[in-house]
């Protein structure tokens, strides 16, 4: 039912490949010695040119054992005295580097360990089967003890395939970015973001959920752990991560092909209320694969299986985008106002047809500048108007600059005085062009 | 004849003369009127020169060939989208429109001169350019700099140490300081555009390079510049910048470094690069060329072979040369090596003049190699990577079968795509990220009917290339469908038939199954082999009115693995959710946010939910006072996969702007803002629920612009 499980029990057969050591693998497999720490799954399909990332869950560990290292080799070879198969040092393909060591003890007697297996261990492993060796190798983790006691080795074998399906769904790289020239993007008050999202290359195949979220001005920044997939952690720890404002939600197949770019939120929703560095979050939640399956039980963990679709041997990547003003409400900087006559607020404007606009007259004024806008402030067309006129009839094609019927513009007048000073203005009137 | 007979004889003809010279006018003259030529049409010359720049406060002057008369109608001006008739002085046939003072855009500005009868009609009556300098006397210079200086953090806080365990301080005060500048300026066909963005806090956790560099990040840091000098012929980039166009060796690379583009004559061009190998910010390395392990080196050639027609035949070629540390760029996190690649690439574009037919090919060549990497040995001995020179190629040829023909009465278009892609095995270069070991053939229809737009794809390949004997082979094929349907604009739907939503659907089918399993690859079972079905279908629908919108999608997926005992072993997955954006009044917004998911093991018949409904708002309650409020409750049960399950969040925000100077759009502004957002967590353990775990925090801030 469970490749975990029939990969413990076979556990031996796991060792034929090693002919001079098998009598050795007979001897230590798991369910013969009793101090020998479990492992599930004992053999994952990893990708035979590129990285991938499992989630594995060890059990069986005594109080006084702690994880040490962890290689990858081409192959096995008899740990005595020590206890299981550790790696033969003539075919070590690297070892698990620290920058990509998320293990952590959970569960009872258990211990959970994100396999990332760099590019460079894969060719390592693909050019010896090019030269005639297996096209499998193995990732073994040594637990010693603190009182002295032997070492344990414990193996997962990895198969070179193709990396897609069978294997664990699991993310390799992550990349976020607006679509800009700058790492950073600068925003003015007024402007809109221009689109985001993650260009993702992953391992297997299956769902991917989760959701974008942003860290606003004054609050406290995400740690390293809070940034992990939520499938790279135990099951226990799920779920206790920090959240933030949430943004959007996304829920997308991903093919056995390889590489996706998953769209951002809607640019238009990012918050920029306020000045500040404001902070995408890129959150993925756990999702079933049964290619990603740890059997707890099978390990000696606990009870049930834990299933880790979206794994990562990292903590995902964020994006920042700066505002810089605040601007973009409605200002008015002088006590004097000008009284706007027509079109009414919220009014609607004849594309054919447009009414003239009237305002009040302002005493100091020696001409008017009527603005008319769109609402999101793109400029669409100004008027300059004699002081005796207060009023302006606008040219027919000023709809179809505008955008057209159906589009909501805004309009206000500013008083200039004879020295060019702004004497008063108005506040903002809105309408919709219609046909 | 006596001299009385001659007289009267003469005064006689004279008579009859003068009855004649009459009749004649009489008769003639009507049609004279009738067939006079028209007054001299009226026309506008400009009086200065369109083809040079003109002085920042210019006054235009105009030329009519004739004064205006009142059945004319009235001149109107336009000088870019502003009306400045009111500002002209008209003297006769001389027309004057001072622009000093005037708001108006630099460089090449419009100026359309109009006349406007009595019923308010506009008819065109010249149409010239204006060239203006900038009050520097450049062609144009734009320069924005801003500096924004914040003091925000948080007051009070109440955080769950179960439900949060990452829980930083519970107060804590930030000083933020952000400076940009963004600048261009021309003249003479040469342009020089700067931009930059420098990022500062007080507080560690909050600074650029926290999550790089932990407490050594500094507290004023680099986020991003770009300095560009243009003139015809040359191009010349520092700072961000973005390299090649080979899609096997490097494509639009972007990190920081150096580039020049030159065309020393119209069919040639020559691009030079070096910049990091990832994108960095910071001042450590400012032109990001400091590090010989972590650098990329690319030259590419372009060449027109028919420069008259650019396009029809050109062939590019690139060469890389780049090595990399571990160190993935500012925004990305992968798992990485260091790596080493030289490479050489070669690309042929090839199009009729139409453009109907387009083919494109290309090689490269790379050897790649990974130096040793002492996080990876440690102090122990690796077996020696190889240095493998490898090879990649592609080809495609592109048809536009029917292009806009009529169908009936409607436009149709139809195009077909083959393509063939070859990657060896181990083929890696260190500037392109690429699935290496894969043959893959695939043929693209597209195509629309009237508005209807449809999309199909097959793809089928194959890897192991090399044919190692203890690899298994895996062998895939693909398909996918797109449509995309607007309804109204299909149905001829009336302006304000808001009903007709906008649809798309798309089906997605991938096949992937493994040969039989090799000996000595590890095998052991059968199900360890791939074989597997996997379907895609999504659906989606949009409402649009200018208030407000609605958007629906669906998606559902089913994984069927094929292999022996595991047949049972299929997933099916359902998404759905529904987006309501409603804009009553430009002072408020609302959204409503309705998602749920559902997944169903086959094997075990276990099913896993998630629903979610948020709503937002977002509202401007006076002229400069913003309110943001928003709340969303979350329900999950998968047991398998997450112990959270139910979540609820709040956060409701208000800030108020004040103006500092009289004119605020070129002097400062200050706002102000507090902010409540609290998170209620219940974390599942087994089959029961835990009591709900509440986390709470209050942040307030203050900001201040400069420019």
């Amino acid at each position: 039912m469970r490749s975990s499980n029939r990969e413990s029990q076979s556990a031996s057969q796991r060792c034929v490949r090693a002919t001079s050591v098998f009598v050795m693998c007979a001897l230590f497999t798991p369910h013969m010695t009793a101090a020998q720490i479990r492992v599930s799954p004992t053999g994952v399909n990893v990708a035979s040119q590129g990285a991938t990332t499992a989630f594995l869950t060890f059990g069986g560990i005594e109080a006084d054992q702690v994880p040490a290292d962890a290689f990858w080799c081409g192959e096995l070879i008899d740990a005595r005295p020590d206890v299981g198969l550790r790696c033969d040092p003539t075919t070590l393909f690297g070892q698990l580097p620290i920058r990509f060591d998320l293990s952590r003890a959970s569960g009872t007697g258990g211990f959970t360990d994100i396999m990332s297996i760099p590019p460079s261990v894969a060719r390592r492993a693909y050019q010896a089967a090019a030269a005639g060796q297996p096209a499998a190798f193995f990732y073994v983790r040594r637990f010693t003890s603190r009182s002295g006691a032997r070492d344990v080795y414990v193996a997962v074998t990895c198969r070179l395939t193709a990396g897609g399906a069978g294997s664990p769904l699991a993310l390799t790289d992550v990349r976020l970015a607006f679509a800009a020239e700058t790492p950073v993007l600068a925003l003015a008050a007024g402007d809109d973001p221009p689109p985001l999202g993650a260009d993702i290359t992953y391992t297997g195949t299956g769902r991917l959920q989760g959701r974008w979220e942003v860290v606003l001005p004054g609050e406290d920044p995400p740690s390293e752990r809070d940034l992990l997939p939520e499938a790279s952690l135990p099951l226990e720890q799920r779920g206790t991560q920090r959240r933030f404002t949430s943004l959007a939600r996304f829920d997308v197949f991903l093919a056995p092909g390889g590489r996706l770019h998953l769209p951002g939120p809607d640019p238009t929703r990012l918050p920029r209320s306020v000045d500040g560095v404001y902070l995408l979050l890129l959150r993925i939640d756990a999702t079933r694969d049964v290619d990603s399956e740890s059997d707890l039980s099978a390990a000696g963990a606990g009870i049930g299986l834990v299933s880790s679709g979206a794994v990562a041997g990292f903590s995902l990547p964020t994006l920042r985008y700066v505002v810089g003003t605040t601007s973009d409400a409605p200002i008015v900087v002088s006590a004097k106002r000008v009284g706007l006559l027509q079109p009414a607020d919220g009014g609607a404007l004849l594309s054919a047809h447009p009414a003239t606009f009237v305002w009040e007259v302002v005493p100091l004024a020696a001409r008017y500048r009527l603005e008319i806008e769109r609402v999101d402030g793109t400029p669409v067309f100004e008027a300059v108007v004699g002081a005796a006129v207060a009023a302006y009839r606008p040219p027919p094609f000023l709809a179809e600059r505008a955008g057209g019927a159906g589009v909501s513009i805004r309009w206000h007048v500013v008083a200039i005085s004879a020295a060019g000073r702004e004497v008063a203005r108005s506040e903002w009137r809105r309408l919709t062009i219609s046909s | 004849m006596t001299p009385d007979s001659r007289a009267a004889r003469a005064q006689l003809l004279g008579v009859i003369a003068l009855f004649l010279a009459v009749g004649l006018l009489c008769v003639i003259a009507p049609r004279a009127i009738a067939q006079a030529p028209p007054p001299n049409p009226l026309c506008l010359t400009a009086d200065w020169d369109q083809s040079r720049y003109q002085p920042h406060d210019a006054s235009l002057r105009f030329t009519l060939t004739r004064p205006l008369r009142a059945d004319d109608g009235r001149l109107a001006i336009l000088v870019g989208n502003a009306d400045l008739t009111a500002l002209a002085d008209v003297n006769g046939v001389r027309l004057q429109l001072p622009l000093r003072g005037e708001h108006l855009a630099d460089g090449d500005i419009a100026v359309v001169a109009y006349l406007v009868s009595a019923e308010g009609d506009w008819t065109e009556l010249a149409h010239f350019t204006l060239k203006r300098l900038t009050r520097a006397g450049l062609e144009s210079v734009h320069a924005r700099p801003t500096v924004n200086l914040q003091s925000d953090g948080q007051l009070r806080a109440r955080q769950s140490l179960e439900a949060t365990p990452g829980a930083q301080a519970a107060t804590f005060q930030n000083v933020s300081l952000n400076a940009g500048l963004e600048s261009a300026l021309s003249r003479d066909g040469t342009d020089i555009a700067l931009q930059g963005l420098l990022v500062g806090a007080s507080r560690e956790p909050a600074r650029l390079r926290a999550q790089q560099l932990g407490t050594r990040a500094p507290a004023l840091d680099l986020a991003s510049y770009n300095l560009r000098f243009t003139h015809p012929g040359i191009a010349l980039s520092a700072g961000h910048v973005g390299v090649g166009n080979q899609r096997h060796l490097i494509n639009q690379f972007r990190s920081r470094g150096i580039s020049a583009e030159l065309q020393p004559m119209r069919a040639l061009q020559i691009g030079v690069g070096v910049v990091a190998g990832s994108e960095l910010v910071g001042w450590d390395d400012p032109l990001g060329l400091a590090r010989s392990t972590h650098r990329v080196v690319v030259g590419s050639l372009g060449l027109e072979m028919v420069p008259s027609q650019p396009g029809t035949l050109r062939l590019d070629l690139t060469t890389l040369n780049g090595s990399l540390q571990p160190a993935p760029a500012f925004n990305q996190q992968s798992i990485t090596d260091r790596e080493a690649s030289r490479g050489l690439g070669w690309q042929l574009t090839t199009s009729d003049p139409s453009q109907r037919i387009r083919f494109v090919a290309g090689i490269a060549q790379s050897r790649f190699d990974n130096p040793v990497d002492p996080s990876l040995s440690g102090v122990a001995t690796l077996v020696p990577v190889r240095r493998e020179t490898r090879a990649a190629k592609f080809a495609e040829l592109a048809l536009a079968v029917v292009r806009n023909a009529k169908l009936g009465p409607v436009a149709t278009s139809l195009a077909i795509a083959a393509r063939h892609e070859r990657i060896d095995p181990q083929y890696r270069s260190v500037a392109v990220t690429l699935q290496a070991d894969r043959l893959q053939d695939g043929i693209d229809v597209s195509g629309n009917v009237d508005v209807l737009q449809f999309q199909y794809a097959t793809t089928r390949g194959r890897d192991n290339l090399d044919h190692i004997a203890s690899l298994l082979t895996t062998r895939s094929r693909g398909q996918s469908f797109t449509l995309s349907i607007p309804v109204a604009q299909l149905v001829r739907a009336a302006d304000g038939a808001w009903w007709w939503p906008s649809l798309s659907a798309g089906w997605q089918a991938a096949w992937q199954v493994g040969d039989d399993a090799p000996e000595n690859g590890g095998f052991r079972f059968p199900f360890q082999v791939p074989d597997q079905r996997a379907d895609n279908i999504t659906a989606g629908a949009i409402w649009q009115r200018s208030i407000w919108n609605v958007v629906w999608h669906y998606s559902r997926s089913v994984v069927d693995n094929r292999q022996t005992d595991r047949q049972q072993s299929d997933v099916f997955a359902n998404a759905q959710g529904v987006t309501i954006a409603i804009v009553p009044s430009p002072r408020l917004t609302l959204g409503v946010d309705l998602s749920a998911d559902a997944q169903r093991s086959m094997e075990t018949g276990a099913e896993a939910h998630n629903r979610r409904v948020g709503a937002q708002m977002d509202s401007r309650l006076l002229s400069s006072t913003a309110l943001n409020l928003v709340i969303a409750s979350t329900v999950a049960d998968d047991r398998l996969t997450t112990r959270r399950g139910d979540n609820l969040e709040l956060r409701a925000e208000a800030s108020q702007g004040v103006n500092l100077y009289r004119r605020p759009q070129d002097g400062s502004q200050m706002r102000v803002f507090v902010r409540y957002a609290r998170a209620d967590a219940a974390l599942r353990i087994a089959d029961a629920l835990q009591p709900t775990q509440r986390s709470w925090t209050l942040n307030s801030g203050l900001s201040l612009r400069f420019f």
